[in-house]
């Protein structure tokens, strides 16, 4: 693999870059889309503000955020598809925009729900298309093909046309199709939706082995915790267009980690209980409760302003309790808030 | 970004032109009852038209000064490049369906040129019926009018037959660009614009001035029958020098289509906004 002229610094860099979409504003219906070819309006979207990233080679990255945060856009514009309204992109020295064909050479890309493969052909003849395609020669063709095929077991699917694969088997071809040019960088954008629990044990599998083995710098979206858990030194996460974290995936509990819940178990049924609860904590800011169930109070608080014991101290004198547990807040219960906008971002420095 | 013409370059892109291009007919072929049935429909499609024709000109001897093996001089320089196009270059018909899919995006993280990926996306099969019943419709009108065959004529038609190509390939990639700027619709005006090639079947004579404007100017299809004609049979016609500039014409669809193409690529990778 060769990455050129950046031997040590960072193989993506990325500066302020901010994209933003002009989008017909149109009203509904014939007669808006007869006004607006007279007289168009349009509204600024702004997708990507302000990013600011950094990638050491061999490094990956795992990049999410809710659906619409930006994270396709920011992929768009790292591999070339699209140009930043401002801001720099740097891909192995290259900006991906200005040298498309030269930075096509230096990535590969894995779109989870689309293939490059060619629908009607043998798997083995779209390899050798792609072959031709990126200039590889014979000789570095056969070392990388056999690499991918012994490792991503190929063998037995090289002669089937791409349509007849199973969604798996297609990922794996998938994989080796994106990889067979030797890039050292490979972006992968949602690669498991739709895969079995089996299938993405091995494709988190291989993409390990040549991370580790190979030095492959791998930019992951995903929706997938899995995936990002397992594959990921560090998690990048984007909330409207802006860059919320960026550190490690456990780190992610200490900067929010910060709301807890409290399950109180009734020793019966109690219609006022989350009556009587909101007056005992009236004077604690951010305690909420609710009740999951007749016999469950639950008390999302935080854990700041105000500590388990005193809360519990509030609550068990005016409630029958008969059980209490409090809940550490997860990685993944948090992005899992953050996605659904129960849990605020601090965009502040910290 | 200014590109100097590099022969290797262009070798090494024909070379997988030809390669990408050959997948598709091959998938084409191997559908096999789509094959035929694109054959046979192409066929009939076109059938029906010379039925037409032959029964016309069953009952008058001429129309507009033109004969019947005359016509059929003007269907074979229409539906031959046609036919040649639709194996060849009929790709920026998925344009707008690889617009709407994302899967353009594919294109343009592939270290080679979106317009050759494009191209080589589909190859229509029918194309070929177009083909065989094209060239018969032309060897049979030559054979069966005073068409006298010089050096000079024989290499016109060639210039023209290549020319003509070249320009119907540049104006499936012109009206399919709409879906850049209006990706969302299922827009018949790519279809309609291609279809207006009916036109250029019959001498431009017989048509009211409107139609002879949309089929020189707005859609010159007459450029690749109707005038080169008049200059392969020596017609007595003022129109004769636009025979002749035919290639002019092809040159200025295929400027205007490459501008566009430019300005297309640049709307959807978002320059300038």
């Amino acid at each position: 693999m060769t990455a050129n002229n950046t031997a040590n610094g960072p193989i993506i860099e990325v500066h302020d870059l901010t994209k933003r979409f002009r989008r017909p504003a149109k009203e509904p219906g014939l007669r808006g889309a007869v006004r607006h070819l007279f007289r168009p309006e349009y509204e600024n979207i702004t997708a990507v503000e302000n990013v600011n990233l950094s990638v050491r080679p061999g490094e990956s990255l795992a990049y999410v955020g809710p659906n619409g945060a930006g994270k396709s856009t920011t992929v768009k514009l790292l591999t070339g598809i699209l140009v930043p309204t401002s801001g720099t992109v740097m891909v192995n020295g290259l900006t991906p925009f200005e040298h498309r064909i030269e930075n096509a050479r230096n990535i590969g890309v894995v779109f989870g729900q689309r293939t490059q493969l060619w629908w009607d052909i043998p798997v083995i003849e779209s390899f050798r298309l792609l072959g031709d395609i990126y200039e590889i020669t014979e000789d570095q063709f056969a070392a990388s093909f056999a690499e991918l095929s012994d490792v991503l077991d190929l063998e037995p699917l090289l002669k089937v046309p791409a349509r007849q694969l199973s969604l798996g088997q297609r990922m794996r071809c998938d994989l080796a199709a994106s990889l067979l040019h030797q890039p050292p960088v490979l972006y992968l954008d949602e690669p498991t939706i739709g895969l079995d629990v089996s299938v993405k044990a091995r494709f988190r599998q291989f993409i390990r082995y040549m991370h580790r083995e190979r030095g492959l710098t791998v930019m992951l979206t995903s929706h997938d915790l899995g995936d990002i858990e397992e594959l990921c030194d560090r998690m990048v996460m984007i909330d409207k267009g802006k860059i919320v974290y960026d550190g490690a995936l456990n780190e992610i509990t200490a900067r929010f980690g910060w709301e807890r819940s409290l399950h109180l178990t009734l020793t019966e049924p109690d219609k006022s209980a989350v009556e009587t609860a909101s007056r005992a904590l009236a004077k604690r800011t951010g305690a909420v409760a609710s009740q999951p169930e007749p016999t469950v109070v639950t008390v999302t608080f935080d854990s700041r302003e105000a500590s388990p014991g005193e809360l519990i101290r509030d609550l068990a004198t005016v409630l029958a309790v008969t059980d209490i547990r409090i809940e550490e807040p997860s990685a993944e219960s948090i992005i899992r808030r953050l996605y659904e906008g129960d849990l605020q971002f601090e965009t502040t420095n910290s | 970004m200014t590109r100097r013409f590099d022969p290797r370059r262009f070798r090494r892109n024909a070379r997988l032109y030809l390669k990408l291009q050959l997948i598709q007919l091959r998938t084409a072929v191997e559908y096999r009852a789509d094959f035929w049935i694109g054959i046979i429909g192409a066929s009939l499609m076109n059938g029906a038209g010379l039925i037409f024709v032959v029964a016309l000109f069953g009952q008058i001897d001429d129309i507009a000064g033109w004969s019947g093996w005359e016509v059929a001089i003007l269907y074979g320089l229409a539906l031959i490049p046609r036919g040649l196009t639709e194996l060849f270059c009929d790709g920026p018909w998925t344009l707008r369906m690889m617009l709407n899919q994302g899967e353009f995006d594919r294109l343009l993280v592939r270290p080679t040129s979106p317009a050759l990926q494009t191209t080589t996306q589909l190859a229509s099969i029918h194309g070929v019926g177009q083909l065989t019943l094209g060239g018969t419709a032309f060897w049979l009108g030559v054979n069966r009018t005073d068409l006298d065959w010089t050096l000079w004529k024989a290499g016109f038609f060639l210039v023209i037959l290549v020319s003509s190509w070249i320009m119907l390939c540049a104006i499936n990639f012109l009206v399919n660009l709409i879906g850049f700027w209006e990706p969302s619709t299922q827009s018949a005006i790519p279809t309609a614009y291609a279809m207006l090639i009916d036109f250029a079947k019959f001498p431009l004579d017989i048509y009211s001035n409107a139609i002879k404007v949309l089929i020189t100017v707005v859609a010159p299809y007459a450029f690749i029958s109707y005038f080169p004609a008049i200059v392969l049979l020596d017609k007595e016609s003022s129109w004769r020098w636009l025979g002749l500039a035919s290639p002019l014409v092809t040159l200025i669809v295929v400027l205007l289509t490459s501008w566009l193409w430019g300005r297309a690529l640049n709307r959807y990778q978002g320059v300038g906004h």
